[in-house]
């Protein structure tokens, strides 16, 4: 069994290249992915205190698995796939701990408030339940193509469609604007 | 809602929150990965400790000392090795073995003393009669002979050798009655 990187780093000797080596491809990673996963858990999730930790877990586990990271020729397509999950259980467990305080959601928008409030429309999409947000963010915000919208969820063509139609719907319902 | 104005519209309600920086990231990942480390040796630890504890449990769990089995039999006493019940049952044995022996043994005398009494020759009959006989003539001889010599009735003890000559004519003492006879009066 393979040691990984993070325990072959932790410890190497001073002088050891290999591990070197992995610390520094890992950093040039971080530096080149972490706008990119930052914007994508901040739209999954909606600002707030947890988006940074999520972020830390994802690259702790492309530290774990950096063995298969390394050899990966998109990285940033299995950091997003990682940063959804971890989107997907953090919400997860937010509903859980609702339920379990009975706390209600975060306030979603009123029809009497104006349409295009920016606070309106992030309350509005923080209502949706995730699967909605999740097809509207990678859809609408990370401009990506339907096909590639249902690699990332593990979905067909046909299915992100009509999650799609059904999140728009609900969206416009919220916001008051159905006129499609 | 269109698509165009959907876009814009998520767009528009976007915040700029900044990514952190790469080296806060990257201490945000050492310090996760020390927290799992230490994670992982407390449980660890907590298994090796929750394993110890258990076995003290069970162990002092267990009666000190050598087990006492409650049974209706007195509790065995061993003699090199052995237990007494194992003693007592060889001793049995041996003692079956000893008693037929000696009926054998027994068995043996008899027949050897039936052997020997088959082999002793038969006495002869004939000589035992006559012995009998002469035995018997004797007797009668001898009543005749009180009867005449003690009492001094010779009539009587002439009838007595008068018998002895009758009943017990080729005895010897018949002929010694014959010669008695003719001494008696009368003949």
């Amino acid at each position: 069994m393979r040691q990984p990187v993070a325990d072959r780093v932790d410890s190497a000797r001073p002088g050891d290249a290999g591990a070197a080596d992995a610390a520094a491809r890992f950093t040039a990673l971080v530096e080149s992915e972490r706008v990119h996963v930052h914007r994508l858990v901040r739209r999954l999730l909606g600002a707030g205190g947890e988006v940074d930790d999520v972020l830390q877990d994802v690259f702790t586990r492309a530290w774990l698995n950096w063995d298969r990271v390394r050899q990966l020729d998109a990285p940033g397509a299995w950091l997003s796939r990682v940063a959804i999950n971890a989107c997907r259980a953090r919400m997860r467990r937010q509903r859980l701990w609702r339920l379990w305080f009975r706390q209600t959601r975060p306030a979603a928008a009123t029809r009497t408030d104006a349409r295009d409030d920016p606070a309106r429309v992030r309350a509005a999409l923080a209502g949706l339940g995730h699967a909605d947000r999740e097809v509207l963010v990678l859809r609408y915000l990370e401009e990506l193509s339907t096909d590639d919208v249902a690699g990332l969820l593990g979905l067909s063509r046909a299915a992100v469609d009509a999650r799609l139609s059904r999140a728009r719907r609900r969206l416009g319902d919220v916001l008051g604007d159905r006129h499609e | 809602m269109n698509e165009q104005r959907l876009r814009a519209l998520l767009r528009s309600g976007e915040d700029d929150t900044r990514p952190p920086a790469t080296a806060d990231l990257l201490e945000g990942v050492r310090l996760r990965l020390r927290r799992r480390t230490q994670r992982q040796a407390g449980v660890t630890v907590a298994a090796t400790i929750l394993l110890v504890s258990t076995l003290v449990v069970s162990q002092r769990l267990e009666p000190v000392g050598p087990r006492v089995v409650q049974t209706d039999r007195p509790a065995a006493v061993t003699m090199d090795g052995k237990e007494l019940p194992d003693y007592a049952a060889e001793a049995d044995l041996r003692a079956a073995l000893v008693q037929r022996m000696i009926a054998g043994e027994r068995a043996a005398a008899r027949i050897r003393e039936l052997e020997a009494e088959l082999a002793r020759p038969l006495p002869d009959l004939r000589v035992s009669t006559r012995t009998q006989v002469e035995l018997a003539a004797a007797t009668l001889f001898r009543a005749g002979e009180r009867v005449r010599n003690e009492l001094r009735t010779a009539s009587a003890g002439c009838r007595q050798y008068q018998a002895v000559i009758e009943v017990y004519p080729e005895t010897a003492w018949a002929q010694l009655a014959r010669r008695r006879l003719a001494d008696c009066p009368g003949s």
